[in-house]
């Protein structure tokens, strides 16, 4: 009976081992059933029916337990029914408890595990299993043919174990579920992502140019593409393709090389494979996947956000609450309703159809009324709460809506709330204006929020909250202030974000930001972020932010829009014209001939009109022109300066009057004098107005031409003059086209533009060139150029002594800049030496004042004797006290010195000439010769020219550049020649 | 919404339409999300608001799926940054499953 039972395993195994090609097939899965089966059929019946009765005896006994079990909770009790009607479905139960049983027997080969996923192999073993346990009933087992059997077994089990691997997978996935399948295989987040960092080894990345906005396309395509040839010939060899919204008109490939970056890229719509492919260096990878939190999850509740599509697309709401995922806010906005009150008829199928409110066309912001929805639509409303009504499935409380918004609808960035939206989403009675709020949504606007020096600010958060002070300094974000009012000296620095402005009643402010831009008035009325101030231009009172505004020492809104400026008179049509009486942002309001009030656009202007003869005759006659005070012949009787005029119509603006900023228009016919402008002479009627022909024409032409000034024109004319202080055009050159009383028509060099310039903001140029002077200075002279009005050099001997540049430049009239020069003798508190040295600047820093780099000057108390300010050396400092300096043709030895400035280096201290010139001259011999002898020479020659680097020598001690050169000179003297260079000197 | 509408797993970051979600689940979270035939868990867990598209073609060898953590995931389409949380409670029942969420939202930088 073994044998043949052997013999039949042994086919059932060849046939397994030998139709590999089965155990995909269907027929596989009765295999183990038909093994299992097999023995049944055969002559052991018997066994088998142990077999049955005792696992039938172990079911009793486990139904009993679980019985029992039940007993205590029903829910396990389904459970195991559930387990049970699976352990039908599957048979399991029986074999497992086989397996127990001949656990019995086996050793530890049987019993190596009881994981599920091994009893499949169990399950093929079972077959086996029987027919062995079989066998001592049907014979003696023989010891030697065990192992074979083992063998076969073994070798069996393995063969069946890597053949049927991917069946018993499938059955894996049918039987358990997703779980075993789909098992997540995400890392846990444990590596860190530095370690993560690209090194050479990894693929290359390369961009590639995409058309803009067909990205992701591009990305999806090459995915397919990829999916489709994975297993054609010809596979792409990418790893993964990538776009980022960072990166728009390029997408990238990874990929070993570019070839295969190109394969996959060629004939994928939308891609420029042929143009230049960037390789991306391996360092920047990571910054391709730079993830920025953004913005939006920023959101606070109470943060002001506009919507951007829909309905309220933009309306300003404020948020109430984010959602649990952050992908959605609930906002509170001022609801646009209608109550159902506008259904139109849909024309084609004759039905009401109740149209989509858009943003074009929307109901008004109104807040809820729940009368009214009652009266209208009361189907659709239901009431919550006091003041919380759901009306046609959306919230509202408290008259607000109520309602959730996707992130995306809504935009958070350059939101600019203005105070009449804040002031309708805010229920001000109740509640007030949450400022903190505000400042929060307002703080991303004003990043750029420039504090500037000298205003005050109010510290709005934090422990310093309600300090008021003044800026000092701001650095980026850090404002510093110093506290006023009561905390005088209290010094602090504030990020920007926590201040405000602070203004006090009867500041006169300008609004820089806003619908009132440009505007300007006094301040009536603060509360803290809010300042109420009275226009000058329109005399209203408005409200803006404090940040809008700035304190302003001028008067003034936007006059100007354009090429239109306020007062102008404007063309209108053919027939009409009118003044510009007041400027918005985007239109003017022009006040027409005839007394109407047009509000137009500037492109609705014909044109300017510029050149019109604003003279005319008033009701009796009288010449009037514009800027002539006249009063209304009847009517209102208003009186007003004359501001146009155009034929015979006059503008006229009273500042008394408020309407159109004061001005008015009347027929000159209607007006009488008042007064004239420079009270022209007043001789009743005007005698050109008598003559028939000049009335008709202009009534000026024949009058005569104003008187001149006492300067010649002509004399200016053509020159080519530079513009000084007091005009906007300062430092411009030009030449003089037309010049007339008081102004002079120049062509500007360097713009293509002729300006009109006040005559005696002109500059000449002397004739010899260098100098510009005044106009005043330029006409009183005869004709000639400066020299005539300047000083010749007086002292030759100075110019001989020209070595040192400031009186060099003397020489050359230059010397005329500085009038100290010119008048020598008279020479002011500045010597003229300093002066020139002051004009060389950089070049004798010493001189120029720039102290730092020679001390010796600077600290007059180290060299008494340069210091200019100190009356130790009273031949420098006051010349006019040192005959030598001032005269200096009465210190001939000084010109001698000039000349023979070498013999100073050479000898130093103990040149003769010096000697004598000491004896000569009682200042040369005392120590205020050398202290003021030497620095007009020495001193600008040293640190000018330096051909006397020996003079300069004592002064320079040791610490300027002076000192290499002349060291033996005067420092190696020390002795009696110069007591006074020593710093200890008087 | 659309059932087309796209949507990103906030766990791993796969990119699919809604009713892919519902119908076939994520096929990475499937084992730790039960989105098959669960709306509500998908839009819990998945995000219509994502950015930066990534074609994942050989997990293997790809730097960039390492890189994004997704080299352990089925090919196929993911994002870059996927907006929005998990639920709380949700990320208690990963945390209790041994998996450390983490946003994809760009919150967490390391």
């Amino acid at each position: 009976m073994s044998s043949p039972e052997a013999a039949k395993f042994e086919v059932d195994l060849d046939s397994d081992a030998t139709e590999p090609g089965d155990l995909a097939g269907p027929s596989v899965d009765s295999a183990p059933d038909s093994e299992t089966q097999a023995p049944s059929d055969d002559a052991e019946l018997d066994a088998d029916h142990e077999q049955e009765a005792e696992t039938v005896h172990e079911l009793e006994q486990v139904n009993s337990e679980e019985e029992e079990e039940g007993q205590n909770d029903d829910d396990v009790e389904d459970d195991d029914v559930e387990d049970d009607d699976d352990d039908d479905d599957d048979d399991a139960p029986r074999k497992r408890r086989r397996k127990l049983r001949r656990n019995q027997f086996l050793d530890v080969e049987a019993e190596v595990d009881d994981e599920e996923e091994d009893l499949e192999d169990d399950e093929d073993e079972l077959g086996r299993d029987d027919g062995f346990i079989q066998e001592p009933d049907a014979e003696d087992l023989e010891g030697a043919e065990e192992p074979i059997h083992r063998q076969v077994d073994r070798r069996r089990e393995t063969e069946i174990t890597e053949e049927e691997a991917e069946r018993l997978a499938d059955e894996y996935r049918e039987k358990y579920g997703r779980s075993a399948a789909n098992k997540y295989r995400g890392d846990s987040g444990v590596v860190p992502q530095r370690l993560l960092l690209p090194s050479v080894h990894d693929p290359s990345i390369f961009g590639i140019n995409c058309r803009i906005g067909k990205e992701k396309e591009a990305i999806r395509a090459l995915l397919r593409k990829k999916i489709n040839l994975q297993y054609g010939p010809n596979p792409l060899e990418i790893f993964s393709a990538f776009q980022r919204d960072a990166f728009p008109g390029r997408i990238y490939v990874e990929a070993r090389n570019q070839k295969a970056a190109l394969q996959a890229c060629k004939g994928v719509v939308h891609l420029f494979s042929q143009s230049k492919i960037l390789l991306v260096p391996i360092k920047e990878y990571p910054d391709l996947f730079r993830v920025r939190k953004s913005q939006d999850t920023e959101l606070v509740p109470g943060a002001y956000v506009r919507v951007k599509r829909g309905k309220y697309a933009g309306d300003l709401a404020v948020v109430e609450n984010l959602s649990e995922n952050g992908l959605e806010v609930q906002l509170r906005l001022v609801p646009r309703l209608d109550y159902g009150r506008a259904p139109i008829i849909d024309t084609a199928s004759g039905q009401s159809k109740r149209k989509r409110a858009t943003a074009t066309d929307r109901p008004p912001q109104r807040l809820f009324s729940a009368s009214d929805a009652g009266q209208y639509d009361a189907r659709n409303l239901q009431r919550r709460g006091q003041n919380s009504y759901v009306y046609a499935a959306d919230t509202y409380e408290n008259g607000y809506l109520i309602k959730d918004f996707k992130l995306t609808l809504i935009s958070t960035e350059g939101v600019n709330p203005t105070l009449e939206e804040i002031t309708k989403l805010t229920n001000a009675k109740d509640e007030g204006i949450d400022l903190q709020s505000l400042s929060e949504s307002l703080r991303r606007d004003t990043k750029t929020q420039a504090f500037q020096p000298g205003e005050m600010v109010e510290v709005t958060q934090g422990e310093q909250a309600g300090l008021r002070g003044r800026v000092t300094d701001s650095s980026g974000d850090i404002v510093s202030i110093v506290g006023t009012e009561g905390n005088e000296g209290v010094k602090v620095a504030v990020p920007s974000g926590l201040l405000r402005k602070y203004f006090v009643v009867g500041d006169h402010v300008r609004v820089t930001a806003g619908n009132y831009k440009d505007d300007t008035g006094l301040v009536v009325q603060r509360s803290k972020d809010k300042v109420t101030l009275l226009s000058d231009l329109s005399q209203t009172e408005v409200t803006v932010f404090a940040k809008d505004l700035k304190t302003a020492s001028d008067i003034g809104g936007s006059n100007v829009i354009g090429q239109y400026a306020l007062h102008d008179l404007v063309q209108l049509n053919a027939q009409t014209v009118g003044c510009i009486v007041d400027i918005e942002r985007e239109r003017v309001k022009v006040l027409a001939q005839d007394g109407q009030i047009v509000a137009i656009t500037p492109s609705a202007i014909v044109g300017k009109i510029t050149s019109g003869r604003e003279v005319a005759t008033d009701k009796v006659g009288r010449q009037i022109e514009v800027g002539d005070k006249v009063r209304e012949a009847g009517g209102e009787r208003r009186e007003g300066t004359i501001l146009r005029i155009y034929h015979q119509f006059a503008f006229l603006q009273n500042r008394e009057l408020t309407e159109n900023l004061g001005i008015f228009v009347n027929r000159v016919h209607h007006l009488m004098t008042v007064q004239t402008k420079n009270a022209r002479d007043e001789r009743g009627l005007d005698l050109s107005k008598m003559n028939p022909n000049a009335a008709a024409g202009a009534p000026m032409s024949m009058a005569p031409p104003p008187a001149r000034s006492n300067f010649n024109a002509r004399r200016i004319l053509g020159q080519k003059v530079a513009i000084g202080a007091g005009s906007s055009y300062k430092g411009l050159k030009g030449t003089v086209r037309d010049v007339n009383d008081t102004a002079a028509q120049i062509e500007l060099e360097a713009r293509n533009k002729i300006i009109t310039v006040d005559v005696t903001k002109l500059l000449f140029k002397s004739q010899n060139g260098g100098a510009l002077i005044p106009f005043r200075d330029y006409i009183s002279r005869p004709s000639g150029g400066l020299r005539t009005s300047m000083p010749p050099p007086r002292t030759p001997r100075h110019a001989a002594g020209a070595q040192t540049p400031a009186w060099a430049s003397n020489n050359n009239n230059n010397g005329g800049r500085t009038p100290a020069w010119a008048g020598s003798g008279a020479g002011g508190g500045r010597t003229p030496a300093w002066a020139g040295s002051g004009a060389s600047g950089g070049r004798t820093p010493a001189w120029g004042g720039a102290g730092s780099q020679t001390p010796a000057w600077n600290s007059g108390s180290r060299t008494p004797a340069w210091n200019a300010s100190g009356g130790q050396t009273p031949a420098w400092n006051s010349g006019s006290r040192t005959p030598a300096w001032n005269a200096g043709s009465r210190t001939p030895a000084w010109n001698a010195d000039g000349g023979r400035t070498p013999t100073w280096n050479a000898d130093g201290s103990r040149t003769p000439a010096w000697n004598s010139n000491g004896g000569t001259t009682p200042g040369d011999s005392g120590p205020g010769y050398y202290s003021a002898a030497t620095p007009g020479v020495g001193g600008s020659g040293v640190y000018e020219s330096g051909p006397t680097p020996g003079a300069s020598g004592p002064y320079a001690t040791g610490r300027t550049m002076g000192v290499v050169a002349t060291p033996a000179a005067w420092g190696d003297d020390g002795d009696d020649d110069v007591p006074k260079y020593e710093p200890e000197s008087p | 919404m659309s059932s087309r509408t796209e949507r990103a797993c906030m766990v791993c970051g796969i990119i699919q339409p809604f009713r892919d979600f519902v119908g076939h689940g994520c096929p990475n979270c499937e084992s730790l999300l039960p989105f098959k035939g669960d709306d509500s868990v998908v839009m819990d867990c998945t995000s219509p608001s994502f950015e930066g598209f990534v074609a994942l073609c050989d997990q293997e060898s790809s730097w960039v799926a390492k890189w994004l953590r997704i080299d352990g995931f089925q090919t196929g389409m993911y994002a870059v940054k996927v907006n929005g949380r998990l639920p709380e409670d949700v990320v208690r029942a990963l945390t209790d499953k041994g998996i450390v969420y983490r946003p994809r939202d760009g919150s967490v930088q390391d």
